[in-house]
């Protein structure tokens, strides 16, 4: 049984460049902002576990030890997580284990992207030899995996522009989210140029700076606290071409999935969970995750988010917070899922709240959507 | 059986680069703006220590600083490394020191060069102050070395 609870969650405004910070400077916003949620100081903070995208992001190579002193790991243990995109999700596992292990109280754990620092496109498509050089960026890598998907369930063409629609409306409600687009519909969303064929503009995620913070804890903290309780965590991975794999359903994300759900003892995830925030970087993600993660079986994704289930105020809310399409700081995004789903439980999310969530999932993936990470947070021990 | 030689396996270079941009914040970047003016800033914490070059966090504690103090061009030799005969890509190109000083009223020490003298008049203690670099780039290159101050 997991003995460890989200008891603080920070966060930074999500915005296309914030020249006005450091790169310490805004990975402490967040911490700032975590540790007065959590009402902690640095005496409780036993170790610090950091995560981010790649290093050729921002041209700074093992940033977490020049951020010793922003991120106050002076005399701590320190700990950098690396796992691309799915980063943010297996940081806040890799810390909840720390706590799990018994070793630690208190551990927080952060991460964060300045993309403006750099064009992070070009540093995801590196020329070397012997390998072709695609140069695609992740939307044209992802994009076949989308026209299969649509292919095999024959989903209808506005299934994309709903979810970017549905994700941008609940950033209205977010003011944190970085993409604020007011009358944002269909129409809109059909109109915009054709990025990665059949990804659109505004079916695709912004680029954004921006951190996220936690401060997690054991029962000697949380049981004093308004915590989100910790059902289930798990990382999976998978390779990259391998023969058989699956990338419109990757195992590795049906394995993790599985591996949550059993140890939260769900068995129906679309009738026991409240609300999920899952890594939708691009909008037909969303009904390819609603399969993958077994809340529908296969091909019935797309009719969910065609009938509004996925709405905030929908059977499953998906993204209440606007999602990663409404803001992406690569390496923070996957840990602003899990602490999105930490504000649902425990009432703090403010004008994107779901009335009455208990149980909420946080969910992230990287690579060629083949890394994973997956918790599940309820606020009852 | 015969033993491969580096010629039959393939192997090729290339080169990595991209383009960056770097904000250092309204601390940092202060330091390095007031430099432009020949004005050396560090940030002082609460217990009064300050530090130079200007820390945006308290190295020890991860207070956060915001209050700027200003401080002398003259600081002491805290230890140093003499290089006798520099390569091309150092910006001194007679024997020249690397070398920790710490400004005067200061609690840190701040990396830098020591230009103009022998390495004989060196040691760790020694004080010297600040040659400023014509041309002003907003960079630690605004310094352009230190040299030994005469008693």
């Amino acid at each position: 049984m997991i003995e460890a609870a989200v008891i603080g969650v920070g966060q930074t405004k999500y915005e296309a460049k914030r020249r006005d910070v450091s790169m310490g400077g805004l990975v402490r916003k967040a911490i700032d902002k975590a540790m007065l949620a959590a009402d902690v100081d640095w005496d409780a903070i036993d170790a610090v576990i950091l995560g981010k995208a790649p290093d050729m992001f921002e041209g700074v190579m093992m940033p977490e030890l020049s951020l010793v002193d922003a991120i106050g790991a002076n005399g701590k243990p320190l700990l950098r997580v690396h796992t691309a995109g799915s980063v943010g999700g297996s940081t806040a596992v890799i810390a909840a284990s720390h706590v799990c292990s018994g070793n630690f109280d208190t551990v927080l754990t952060i991460t964060y992207e300045k993309q403006s620092e750099s064009n992070a496109t070009w540093a995801l498509s590196p020329k070397y030899p012997y390998s072709p050089h695609i140069n695609a960026g992740a939307g044209g890598y992802f994009a076949p995996y989308m026209r299969e998907y649509i292919r095999r369930y024959d989903a209808p063409e506005n299934i994309g522009w709903k979810v970017a629609v549905k994700d941008r409306l609940n950033a209205l409600k977010n003011p944190l989210a970085h993409l604020q687009i007011p009358g944002i519909d269909e129409n809109m969303v059909a109109e915009t140029p054709m990025l990665w064929d059949p990804l659109r503009y505004l079916e695709s995620c912004p680029s954004s700076d921006g951190a996220c913070a936690m401060i997690i804890s054991n029962k000697k903290l949380a049981y004093s606290r308004n915590a989100a309780w910790i059902k289930g965590m798990a990382v999976r991975s998978e390779g990259t071409l391998s023969a058989g794999r699956d990338e419109v359903n990757p195992q590795g994300g049906q394995d993790c999935a599985k591996d949550i759900y059993d140890q939260a003892g769900i068995t129906n995830p679309f009738k026991e969970i409240d609300c999920a925030e899952i890594y939708v970087p691009f909008s037909w993600y969303e009904p390819m995750w609603l399969e993958n993660l077994h809340f529908c079986d296969l091909g019935e994704g797309w009719k969910l988010t065609e009938r509004g289930a996925t709405e905030i105020e929908g059977e499953i809310p998906f993204n209440m917070s606007g999602g990663v399409l409404s803001s992406n700081p690569i390496g923070a995004s996957g840990m602003i899922r899990f602490g999105e789903a930490c504000l649902q439980v425990t009432n703090q999310a403010g004008d994107h709240q779901v009335d009455g969530a208990n149980v909420a999932m946080g969910h992230a993936y990287g690579g060629a959507a083949q890394f994973f990470a997956m918790w599940i947070v309820s606020n009852k021990k | 059986m015969t033993k491969s030689s580096d010629k039959e396996l393939l192997r090729a270079s290339f080169k990595l680069e991209y383009p960056y941009e770097r904000s250092p914040g309204p601390v940092i970047g202060k330091f390095f703006d007031e430099l432009s003016n020949e004005v050396l800033v560090g940030t002082k914490n609460s217990k009064g220590e300050v530090f130079v070059p200007a820390a945006e966090f308290d190295p020890k504690d991860s207070e956060h600083l915001s209050e700027f103090v200003e401080v002398k061009n003259e600081g002491v030799v805290q230890s140093y490394t003499w290089i006798k005969k520099p390569r091309a890509h150092h910006l001194i190109q007679e024997s020249f020191a690397f070398a920790l000083i710490s400004m005067e009223g200061t609690d840190s020490a701040m990396l830098h060069m020591i230009a103009n003298c022998n390495e004989n008049e060196l040691e760790i203690g020694k004080r010297v102050k600040v040659v400023w670099n014509e041309e002003k780039t907003q960079t630690i290159r605004d310094i352009k070395y230190f040299e030994i101050i005469d008693d």
